[in-house]
């Protein structure tokens, strides 16, 4: 193995823990050491893969296959059951952009608020606030309460956020896919950009970015990595793959 | 740069490389240390709050004055028209009733908004890297502000109608600051007991009413039987309340036990609070 990894996923899975009945959650955490009140759900199963410094690694499967838990461990946001996931430098995830606003404060405010959940100092905030509001676009509304946006406009204010954070990895969970297409075109030119300094982690479900970004794909399916490899590929497998199966609702399933 | 962490947290390396020396030094200085490496973010969450809470309205910050002041008139008004307790002991009434009601108010806010605090802040916590602890911090700044408004219109009022501030009022912080460590540990220990269940909030709501005859609000614990004493002393409250009462309104020095009894409660629920909070945090994300 070599040694300039920034993300080094080892045996990793996640179980989330589904409880029949909701107050077994707190018979659980009082007693959870002398009986277990839920059944195990495993997301992500036995993950393993390495990613280098300056790579872009894309993230494909389809709806519940896992890929959302799999960017929420690497950002340490939920512990994984078992195994190890080691990061090097700070990260910045893009996760659902614009959820975490204040829809009372205005789109400056909110960068404030944004900028220190990423771990900027105010100072820093301050400094970047033009570039902010020139990056995003929005004009005038950047001083109007985030309620009258429109969700691309939103998008557009959480995404410049992150690109001015001093990351070293950023990772991207379906962010894209709100903006029009001119603010996808310039986002998509940070990302290249981006990764002349750091790694990109990022998940989509079009083909067309994956190929113009990623210099790998992970392709998940039912908790598992089905494939690791060059995009144009895996991509193309993907797609036989969507076209074969169909869309069948057994797909999801709790329990083994 | 190659230091590898957990992630725990990808922004503080620091904080990570710190904890693999656990000692009882690192024990009690890590709650501190933690506020004190995400004070910036503890002052913004902490602003936007605020903001919630009187910019939006018209008056703002004047309602925050209006209403401890207008409950410490009815206060004087009712003991002195109704009750009528004669001399000098009416207006020690109505202040001493005011000071067990800072406290109560101040309990009974923080208290019942820490079972819901985790999902009220789901957002910054399920979808970006956000440590959750400090919300505590946020929470019991904020409700400090309101006492602290409250307090600072009770000196006023205080001054203006007694005419003096004893000299024991400097001692004020050496009360206060148990107290705040105290609240911070029930926050904590709430918030994350209410994140696995909604009961635990209708539990504190409908508990508290009760706080607040068992907290001398409207009677001091001095001069009443001893087994209403003892029953009152369990109350974690009432010692502050009392001392409080002692060193503001009649400017003696506070009961040394109560002082030390106080103390100790505070640091262990503190301390105990904290720990609970860190061990069920990962937890606790998976289920709110």
């Amino acid at each position: 193995m070599s040694s300039d990894w920034m993300i080094r996923c080892t045996n990793v899975g996640k179980a989330y823990q589904i409880y029949a009945v909701y107050d077994h959650r707190l018979m659980q955490m009082l007693f959870g050491r002398f009986k277990k009140f839920y059944q195990d759900f495993w997301v992500l199963r036995d993950i393993s893969f390495e990613v280098k410094r300056g790579e872009c690694v894309g993230v494909m499967g389809r709806n519940g296959a896992g890929k959302t838990t799999l960017l929420q461990l690497i950002c340490g946001i939920t512990e994984p059951s078992h195994g190890e996931i080691l990061t090097r430098g700070r990260i910045a995830p893009v996760l659902a952009l614009g959820s975490a606003f204040d829809l009372d404060l205005t789109g400056r405010e909110n960068v404030l608020v944004g900028g220190a959940v990423l771990g900027l100092k105010r100072a820093r905030i301050l400094k970047l606030m033009n570039s902010i509001q020139e990056f995003s676009g929005i004009g005038e509304f950047f001083d109007r309460p985030v309620k009258f946006y429109s969700s691309g406009m939103a998008a557009r204010l959480a995404f410049s956020i992150c690109a001015h954070v001093d990351a070293d990895i950023l990772i991207i969970d379906e962010a894209l896919a709100v903006g029009d297409e001119a603010f996808q075109e310039k986002c998509l030119k940070f990302i290249d950009d981006f990764r002349a300094k750091g790694t990109v982690f990022f998940v989509s479900h079009s083909v067309k970015q994956i190929r113009a970004l990623c210099s790998r794909v992970i392709w998940i399916e039912n908790g598992g990595v089905r494939e690791i490899g060059d995009p144009k590929q895996i991509t193309e497998k993907y797609q036989k793959a969507l076209m074969q199966e169909k869309d069948d609702s057994a797909r999801f399933h709790i329990g083994n | 740069m190659s230091v590898s962490i957990k992630t725990k947290k990808g922004m503080n390396v620091a904080a990570y490389r710190r904890g693999s020396g656990r000692g009882l030094v690192y024990f009690l200085t890590v709650p501190f240390y933690n506020a004190l490496q995400y004070r910036e973010l503890i002052r913004v969450v902490l602003g936007r709050e605020l903001y919630q809470r009187f910019r939006a309205s018209y008056f703002g910050w004047i309602w925050a004055v209006a209403t401890p002041l207008l409950m410490l008139l009815v206060f004087t008004a009712v003991s002195t028209n109704i009750l009528k307790i004669g001399g000098d002991t009416e207006i020690n009434f109505a202040l001493s009733m005011f000071i067990g009601l800072l406290y109560f108010n101040l309990f009974a806010e923080l208290l019942n908004r820490a079972p819901l605090l985790l999902s009220e802040h789901v957002n910054f916590i399920k979808k970006s890297i956000f440590p959750s602890e400090i919300l505590a911090w946020t929470s019991m700044l904020r409700s400090l502000t309101y006492a602290g408004i409250g307090f600072v219109v009770y000196l006023a009022f205080q001054l203006y109608i007694v005419g003096i501030i004893p000299l024991t009022a400097l001692l004020l912080p050496f009360i206060l600051l148990p107290l705040f460590l105290f609240l911070l540990g029930m926050v904590w220990f709430f918030s994350a007991l209410g994140a696995f269940t909604r009961d635990i909030s209708f539990m504190v709501a409908a508990v508290m009413p009760i706080f607040i005859f068992v907290t001398p609000v409207f009677y001091s614990v001095i001069g009443q039987p001893l087994e209403v004493q003892l029953t009152t002393y369990i109350n974690p409250l009432a010692p502050y309340v009392e001392m409080t009462r002692e060193i503001l309104l009649l400017g003696r020095l506070p009961d040394l036990m109560t002082f030390l009894i106080a103390w100790g409660v505070a640091v262990v629920v503190f301390y105990g609070g904290y720990s609970f909070f860190m061990r069920f945090r990962s937890v606790a994300v998976d289920v709110i």
